[in-house]
């Protein structure tokens, strides 16, 4: 359970916060990424002060949606205080930059949903984890079952039993959801 | 659940929604499709999601994200934390061995020493001035300081006059040209536009216009804060644009403030009238003079308040009223002009709010000082830096 990771780097256990560090450091830095358009130094430098103020602050985070909201909060705030301040104020020029500036909640709800499917397709076995990746590119069974040269039937219950996995693997966002209504 | 713990957790569903569609309880489905139904652009990205691309750019992405080196980074940041504890510790068993010593040396001492005077030298920090960057469509950067007074080669049509630039009516050009200015921290600004409008640029602000208004509406982005005396022209409105949030006026008088770190963009009218909307929400809200919209960015809301608008349009002048502000709001405002940071030395016992004005024309000294009289903490300056503390 994840919300129990949390209690545990609330209650000081740094072995908690690394994990949890690894669990979330990759998505918020994807966020960050789009954020900066892809300033990586950045991105990095923001990321770290976003685990470091959480660290800090440990004590006041009793679950995993307080602790992903503070972590792409920090980095949002990171990142639009630097750009604004120290990076080439020249960029500011740019009708880009001004007109598609706030649309940063939609980048990190792709962080999210993408870090999760994410997280859940690496788990699975290696050839059921091929044909879910290749149907996620939009190939149908058909194709895939010609591109591994294997029957389509194959391809079907290896896809079936693929999409069984990750549901059972995301029961457990499910579970965490109940706590909250 | 906060706004963004919102998106989080719709984010969750949405994932469900995608691979494991069954496990969506009924409520969770009426959550997902409120949101969808809420906006075009949430139902473009929803459908966005299903197209898996994402996933692949997302991947790229993160790939570039050396975990290892980050979590390293962050031990290195939060070691000396830990290290200065321990040093704390041993610097509090030190100074109570010392009182202890000093305990008994006084009490064998018969007269203790008259206690020194200390003076502390206090460097003065001064107030910002008319100061600003003009940044010409050709990338070319020009400061502007408080007693330049030209003619820009070239430019024939610009006027820098004493910490004011002017444009002129440009004739020839059909073409859209932008200009920005920008203001430092401790500066401030004034700025003629090319249809007779006025835009007064507090520090640590930017805004970008055309030379020339071409079509049917006169459009200004702004990052930072700003007062507006718009030329009255009802055939083509002028908007202001920051962010998310517009604001569209006939010919009037308002003032906005839209800093990117703050929570809350304000926008308030002092003449005339103004329609303030904002990118993605339903609704705008028309202004009357005394008024003020404010866009929680935070909670995605916007409300109107009745506030002193022409008092609160008074940083032109160097006054800066005050109507039960925060600590946090004061301090950031000063921080802006006098190019200095805050920070907190106490945690403070207090909630601190201010009514009342106080002088930016003054020494920081000055105006901390006056905050303190009017009820606030204790106020210490040392390096560019507030510390703000608890009052004894």
């Amino acid at each position: 359970m994840l919300d129990e990771y949390i209690r545990k780097v609330a209650e000081g256990d740094y072995a908690a916060f690394k994990h949890v560090h690894d669990l979330f450091a990759k998505r918020v830095f994807y966020f960050a990424y789009k954020l900066s358009g892809g300033n990586q130094e950045m991105s990095d430098d923001a990321v770290q002060d976003a685990f470091v103020l959480y660290w800090e602050k440990r004590s006041a985070f009793t679950s995993v949606l307080a602790v992903k909201g503070f972590l792409y909060t920090t980095v949002q705030n990171k990142v639009l205080k630097q750009l604004w301040q120290e990076k080439n104020r020249r960029r500011l020029l740019n009708e880009m930059e001004w007109e598609e500036a706030v649309d940063e909640e939609y980048e990190m709800m792709t962080a999210e949903i993408c870090a999760e499917v994410n997280a859940a397709v690496k788990k699975l076995p290696p050839q059921t984890k091929l044909v879910i990746e290749l149907s996620m590119q939009d190939m149908t069974v058909e194709e895939i079952a010609s591109a591994l040269h294997v029957s389509s039937n194959t391809i079907k219950s290896l896809k079936k039993s693929g999409y069984k996995l990750l549901r059972e693997q995301l029961g457990h966002l499910k579970f965490f959801l109940l706590f909250l209504f | 659940m906060d706004r963004v713990e919102r998106k989080i957790w719709l984010s969750e569903i949405i994932v469900r929604k995608l691979i494991a569609e069954e496990t969506l309880s009924q409520d969770e489905s009426e959550q997902l499709w409120e949101w969808l139904e809420s906006s075009e652009k949430n139902k473009e990205f929803y459908e966005r999601m299903f197209l898996q691309k994402e996933l692949r750019d997302y991947e790229d992405i993160v790939s570039l994200y050396d975990q290892e080196r980050g979590w390293r980074e962050v031990n290195v940041r939060l070691r000396p934390v830990r290290k200065m504890r321990r040093r704390l510790w041993t610097g509090v068993a030190a100074s109570v061995a010392f009182v202890l010593a000093a305990g008994v040396w006084l009490y064998w001492a018969k007269e203790p020493e008259p206690r020194q005077e200390v003076t502390v030298r206090i460097s003065q920090i001064e107030p910002g001035k008319r100061q600003a960057v003009l940044h010409l469509a050709s990338g070319e950067q020009i400061r502007l300081e408080e007693k330049d007074t030209t003619l820009l080669t070239g430019y024939s049509d610009i006027r820098v006059d004493k910490g004011q630039i002017e444009y002129g009516v440009r004739e020839t050009d059909t073409a859209e040209v932008y200009n920005m200015i920008t203001v430092p921290r401790g500066g401030v600004y004034s700025l003629v536009l090319s249809d007779g409008s006025t835009v007064y640029l507090n520090s640590e602000s930017a805004l970008r216009y055309p030379v020339k208004f071409q079509g049917g509406t006169r459009k200004v982005q702004l990052q930072g804060e700003a007062y507006f005396d718009v030329a009255a022209d009802a055939s083509r409105p002028f908007v202001v644009q920051s962010g998310n949030m517009r604001v569209r006026v006939l010919g009037t008088q308002f003032n906005v403030s839209a800093y990117p770190e703050s929570m809350e963009y304000q926008t308030t009218l002092v003449e005339g009238k103004v329609e303030v909307g904002v990118r993605g929400m339903k609704g705008s809200r028309i202004l009357q003079p005394g008024t003020q919209a404010v866009w929680d960015k935070k909670e995605g809301r916007m409300f109107v308040r009745e506030v002193a608008a022409e008092a609160l349009a008074q940083w032109r002048d160097g006054i800066i009223v005050m109507n039960g502000e925060k600590l946090d709001n004061v301090m950031r405002a000063l921080c802006r002009w006098y190019d200095v940071r805050y920070e907190y030395q106490d945690s403070l016992k207090e909630n601190y709010t201010f009514t009342g004005r106080i002088n930016r024309n003054e020494y920081l000294n000055d105006v901390l000082k006056t905050l303190t009289l009017m009820g606030g903490p204790q106020f210490e300056i040392r390096d560019s830096v507030i510390y703000i503390k608890n009052r004894k």
